[in-house]
């Protein structure tokens, strides 16, 4: 629910994009989350609290874009690596 | 609460406290110890650590039906970290050494956790809340649990 304090903002931001699904969310709605590489933290919508498929899965998938970056995307299919030529695939 | 990320949160009668702190819990597990302020812990011990092994067995299920094999190992290494971890009711002053401290404020006050996460069930003053996230490292997360 409501984030009402954040260590590098004075005034509270009002809106932050959700981890899991990527939607612009306003933080009256948002729940603290796991920890960016740069150690900053990622929030998530309330509702993904509800579907364990969400929960678990999504977490999962932000885990693995914050290992491997823009490289990778992560899809229901299997996996891809989106570097040019080198390309591998898992599905 | 000098760099601190605060969270305040209502059940407004969607599920119970333990359920809506062991599904909170599941992603800020990863980032450090967690203190858990409650006013009764050897009563809120039992039914969270029962919501805890719920969800673990929500996430082997679901690490049951995907077929993506990176996301099989994330939830692998979930689930172990899951399993693995320790909860404990205990006064923090004998036992500093768990994931999962559970402590009124008085026994926080004598023994501040050293945590990234810290719930904090009932209500507490300013100053008590001061004292107790004092060693808490910047960029920690408060929830506060509004009745």
């Amino acid at each position: 629910m409501p984030i009402t304090c954040f260590p590098d903002h004075p005034e509270p931001r009002k809106t932050a994009t959700c981890a899991l699904c990527k939607k612009k969310i306003l933080l009256a709605g948002a729940a603290a989350g796991m920890q960016t590489g740069d150690g900053r933290i990622a929030f998530a919508c309330n509702g993904h609290f509800w579907n364990i498929s969400q929960l678990a899965n999504g977490w999962a998938d932000f885990t693995l874009r914050e290992q491997y970056g823009p490289l990778y995307m992560v899809s229901e299919q299997g996996f891809v690596m989106g570097d040019g030529g080198n390309a591998w695939t898992l599905r | 609460m000098h760099g601190l990320y605060v969270e305040e949160r209502s059940l407004n009668g969607h599920g119970s406290l333990p359920w809506d702190l062991a599904h909170h819990m599941y992603a800020r597990q990863f980032s450090g110890k967690i203190a858990v302020v409650a006013e009764q812990p050897k009563l809120l011990l039992p039914t969270l650590r029962k919501q805890w092994l719920k969800l673990m067995r929500q996430v082997q299920r679901e690490r049951a039906s995907t077929l993506n094999l990176l996301r099989i190992n994330e939830l692998t290494d979930a689930i172990a970290k899951m399993q693995n971890l320790r909860f404990s009711a205990r006064d923090p002053k004998d036992d500093f050494d768990t994931d999962v401290a559970i402590a009124t404020i008085n026994q926080f006050l004598v023994f501040a956790p050293m945590c990234r996460t810290m719930y904090v069930t009932y209500p507490v003053t300013k100053e008590q809340l001061h004292l107790v996230t004092a060693w808490m490292a910047r960029g920690g997360v408060v929830v506060k649990y509004r009745r």
